[in-house]
């Protein structure tokens, strides 16, 4: 009676639809087009000619096998640690879960100014290490290698894996192992006959996550791995921005996109049939105390781990962000106000913080009211038994999630910056990217809570009265008000720490802190350095806190309440 | 019940959680056959029993012994005892055939003979022809004999069940309290059952035990427990309201509020004389009395109806005598008068329990 009407519902949706169109279908087209048509005419023999150079290949393989070993690197570490979490209690477990969220939400760039704190040749470890032992060169030489970057991977994916994983874990019904117990099985036989192929969905659909995000590891590779290594966005990077060969930076992209288009399709595939109803309403009362002397060191292992795979980086970045060749400083603090560095900046580059913090608040307002327009539509679609049409809808605004960063940002330099739409010197064109990657996220926060609310609820509140309107603002709204704040903080880091399509659409007077932090690291000089870790640790407290105060905020959905179950 | 020794000892069994106590000095023996119901309102600690039984968890003292063998070392899959899990715990992954066929599969059973068996025990379920469906295509009643037949496939010595029928609504309930009864004595297994209510065990135990807060109140005969409650506590969760406290003398003279009743011999128990005591009236043990005849009756009361309420079978009353509510439960013919009004109940002297 009160469902929005056709008419209406397209209406809400128009604006999303146009922004997809205009700033990522149109600029993807681009891409391809660029592919197969490079001076304008239908050439696919030089697409061919391309694809068949030994670099491309290479790069190709390089991606592939980085991600994978990546992949399995992680999950062999992180499978005992979602272990440890699904199934036990212990002192600190909450700490080290809020600790747990700081990975996801730290930039590339910070991760990697992290690393380059704690194990670079001229980082802590190294620092202290010949000081000790009176060595003439740095005795870990990470720099540059495969080896460091693959340790960033694990650093950034293995909360993920055990988030996932572990999540998961603590909801399977430990009935189900205790049956097989009953039966005859041993533990061993328990855990590979029922518990590991239960856990197989979580395990693949992590697993995937996980070879996507290193196949489109940017940031990490480029500051990380040097010249010496490019993965395909790397190499779109250089094509474009340091070689200007923009046909083949598009027949890279065409093949990222593909390939990204197939994988975020698996995971689709896979997480939709991971959705059998085997888990127990009391997840929380299923863990166990630690109790024998095996369990304590296999725990204790696990945790130490964890505290120094999170924090000895973070902390590291900090330390050497005050610690100047004669120790404690604040000059690479201070040095960031001053307008010296005029070989790097035109500005100073303090103002990186206020460019980032304003086009972070423009692009969380638009991914914000994107997403809640999207939402509604979406969540009225399935309401109205269209839940075949809103699956379509829903996928493809998931599709800038399957798009690289960078091959956005690369599509937006060769079709924003002419007429019709010549965004190229405005400085909406930062906020607007930006929105773009977080607008799926915003979506993915508001949409299950919007579509948690029972239609029940709605026709009370107009039987009782309330107008469309009314009853969209006073049961609506406020049910799904702690979404719309996650997915606008989310939208609100996403924005702070993007690096991929800023490297190419941020003008030099206005950089945003990654893009400062990358051109700081780039530079030679302890004070370039000290600078990009001073700016490493302002990006980290800021998207931090975000997250932190979302912490702290009660959670009103969760009061006992029909929405809770559907 | 042809053996008549003992097949399951527990002896002053005790656990605690988190500094509470759950089970305090728990002791009980069961025969080979037995079915023993284990009956008590949740956190009474029933369940917990039953998975020290089942070695699931971890007795802090007392022992439990097997066939006169102490089990407390043996880990939960090398006793053989069959459990049957509150929410049935099916595996997901695998078919109806396949979850039957597991702990056979855990006995390293040959193939031929663990098709055979399966087959065997579907039919004894009824679930015959449904071999390859998928857990989640099945029913609930179906879930609960997929349940069933999983652990009774591999022939378990002792066969724990955790409120099995816990989840099922009423109808179906009552039909498979029957027919687990009959599958369970058809193959002589001794049976450990955790329920909650009291028709249910009543209906499938040879042996109840009542627990409450972790203390076993009673272990008896069904019949028993319904006709002699051993305390109040047990009397409260079988359903008795009509409990009044009074004393009792030497001639089996009960004082209370309701006046001097006589106790008969039968119903004073082992109770010392001149103690203050409980007595039980049950409900269904009274009859309207319309006649003056028997007005000396000592088995009198009379009253003021505060509730009527028609119940198919029989008419629930409220009686208000002096400060006391009774409650009864009243043949439909003849009807009794209306709200307000006084009646005399002529009590039936096996109604009456002193505890």
């Amino acid at each position: 009676m009160n469902r929005p009407k056709p008419l209406f519902r397209w209406l809400l949706f128009s604006l999303p639809l146009i922004f997809l169109i205009v700033f990522y279908f149109y600029p993807l087209v681009k891409i391809v087009l660029l592919s197969f048509l490079p001076e304008g005419t239908w050439d696919p023999a030089r697409l061919g000619k391309l694809i068949n150079t030994p670099i491309y290949g290479r790069i190709l393989w390089f991606t592939c096998w980085q991600a994978a070993l990546s992949t399995i690197i992680t999950l062999i570490l992180a499978l005992p640690g979602a272990y440890v979490f699904a199934r036990y209690r212990f002192f600190g477990k909450n700490l080290l879960q809020a600790l747990m969220t700081v990975p996801f939400v730290l930039p590339t760039v910070v991760t990697a100014a992290a690393f380059r704190a704690l194990l670079g040749s001229n980082g802590l470890l190294n620092n202290w290490l010949m000081t000790v032992f009176d060595l003439s060169h740095p005795p870990i030489r990470l720099d540059q290698t495969v080896a460091f970057f693959l340790l960033a991977h694990v650093f950034y994916n293995y909360t993920l894996v055990l988030r996932i994983v572990g999540g998961f874990w603590a909801g399977l019904n430990p009935d189900l192992m205790r049956a097989a117990r009953m039966l005859g099985a041993s533990p061993w036989q328990t855990f590979r006959r029922i518990t590991l192929p239960l856990l197989m969905p979580a395990i693949g659909s992590s697993a995937l996550l996980v070879f996507i995000f290193c196949f489109t590891s940017f940031g990490v590779v480029l500051i990380l791995g040097g010249p010496g290594y490019a993965t395909l966005e790397v190499e779109i990077y250089r094509q474009s921005i340091q070689l200007f060969n923009l046909p083949m930076a598009a027949a890279l992209s065409l093949i990222q996109i593909l390939v990204n288009f197939l994988l975020m399709w698996l995971h689709a595939q896979l997480s939709k049939r991971s959705r059998i109803a085997f888990y127990s309403d009391s997840a929380t009362g299923t863990t166990e105390k630690v109790k024998t002397p095996h369990q304590k060191i296999f725990i204790g292992a696990n945790l130490l781990f964890m505290v120094i795979l999170l924090l000895t980086p973070l902390l590291a970045l900090v330390v050497r962000s005050v610690t100047g060749e004669d120790g404690l400083t604040f000059a690479y603090y201070l040095a960031l106000f001053s307008t010296d560095a005029k070989s790097i900046f035109f500005v100073e580059p303090i103002s990186a913080v206020a460019n980032s913090i304003g086009f972070a608040l423009a692009a969380m307002t638009i991914a914000v009211i994107l997403g809640l327009l999207a939402s509604t539509f979406l969540a009225s679609a399935r309401e109205r038994g269209s839940s075949s049409s809103s699956s379509f809808w829903d996928a493809i605004i998931m599709l800038p999630l399957a798009t690289s960063a960078v091959t956005l940002g690369f599509g937006y330099i060769i079709t924003l910056n002419k007429p019709p739409l010549n965004l190229r010197d405005s400085l909406a064109l930062v906020p607007i990217a930006h929105a773009l990657v977080a607008f799926p996220f915003v979506v993915r926060c508001i949409l299950p809570s919007l579509r948690q609310i029972p239609q029940t609820l709605r026709e009370a509140a107009s039987l009782l009265g309330a107008s469309p309107y009314q009853v969209w603002r006073w049961v609506d709204i406020p049910i799904i008000s702690r979404a719309i704040l996650v997915g606008a903080v989310f939208a609100f880091s996403i924005s702070m720490g993007e690096f991929g399509a800023s490297a190419f659409v941020t003008r030099s007077h206005t950089p945003t802190m990654p893009v400062a932090i990358f051109r700081f690291l780039g530079q030679p000089g302890d004070l370039n350095y000290g600078q990009a870790m001073a700016m490493s640790s302002i990006l980290m407290l800021v998207t931090c806190s975000g997250f932190w105060l979302l912490g702290r905020l009660k959670d009103p959905t969760k009061t006992p309440g029909p929405f809770i179950k559907s | 019940m042809s053996d008549n020794r003992n097949i399951l000892e527990v002896d002053r069994l005790s656990n605690h959680y988190e500094g509470k106590p759950l089970l305090q000095d728990i002791s009980f023996s069961l025969k080979q056959g037995e079915i023993l119901c284990l009956l008590g309102p949740s956190g009474s600690g029933k369940t917990t029993l039953l998975r020290l039984l089942a070695g699931l968890e971890k007795e802090e003292a007392g022992t439990i012994r097997f066939c006169g063998k102490d089990v407390r070392n043996i880990p939960p899959h090398k006793r053989n005892f069959g459990m049957m899990f509150q929410e049935y715990a099916l595996f997901p992954h695998k078919t109806l055939q396949q979850n039957v066929a597991f702990g056979l599969e855990m006995q390293h059973c040959q193939r031929e003979e663990l098709t055979k068996r399966v087959k065997t025990v579907l039919e004894m379920v009824g679930l015959s022809g449904l071999e390859n469906r998928k857990i989640d295509e099945l029913s609930g009643g179906e879930r609960q004999r997929v349940a069933l037949a999983r652990s009774l496939a591999p022939e378990p010595q002792l066969l724990l069940l955790d409120e099995p029928l816990g989840s099922l609504d009423r109808a179906l309930r009552d039909r498979l309290t029957g027919e687990i009864r009959t599958i369970l004595k058809s193959l002589a297994v001794t049976a450990v059952f955790v329920t909650h209510d009291q028709a249910e065990a009543f209906s499938i135990a040879d042996k109840v035990a009542v627990l409450h807060h972790g203390i076993l109140q009673q272990f008896d005969t069904p019949e028993n427990l319904y006709r002699n409650p051993a305390n109040t506590t047990v009397a409260r969760f079988l359903g008795f309201r009509n409990l009044i406290e009074g004393t009792i003398n030497e001639d089996g003279m009960f004082f209370s509020p309701l006046g001097i009743l006589p106790i008969p011999i039968k119903a004073r128990g082992e109770h010392v004389l001149r103690e203050t005591a409980t007595l039980l009236i049950r409900p269904e043990g009274a009859t309207i009395d319309y006649s003056s005849l028997t007005e000396n009756d000592p088995l009198r009361l009379s009253g003021k109806i505060t509730e009527l309420r028609f119940q198919g079978s029989t008419y629930r009353l409220s009686l208000q005598i002096a400060e006391a509510l009774l409650t009864f439960d009243l043949p439909i013919d003849p009807p009794p008068p209306g709200i307000g009004r006084s009646i005399h109940l002529l009590l039936n002297p096996s109604a009456l329990v002193l505890i």
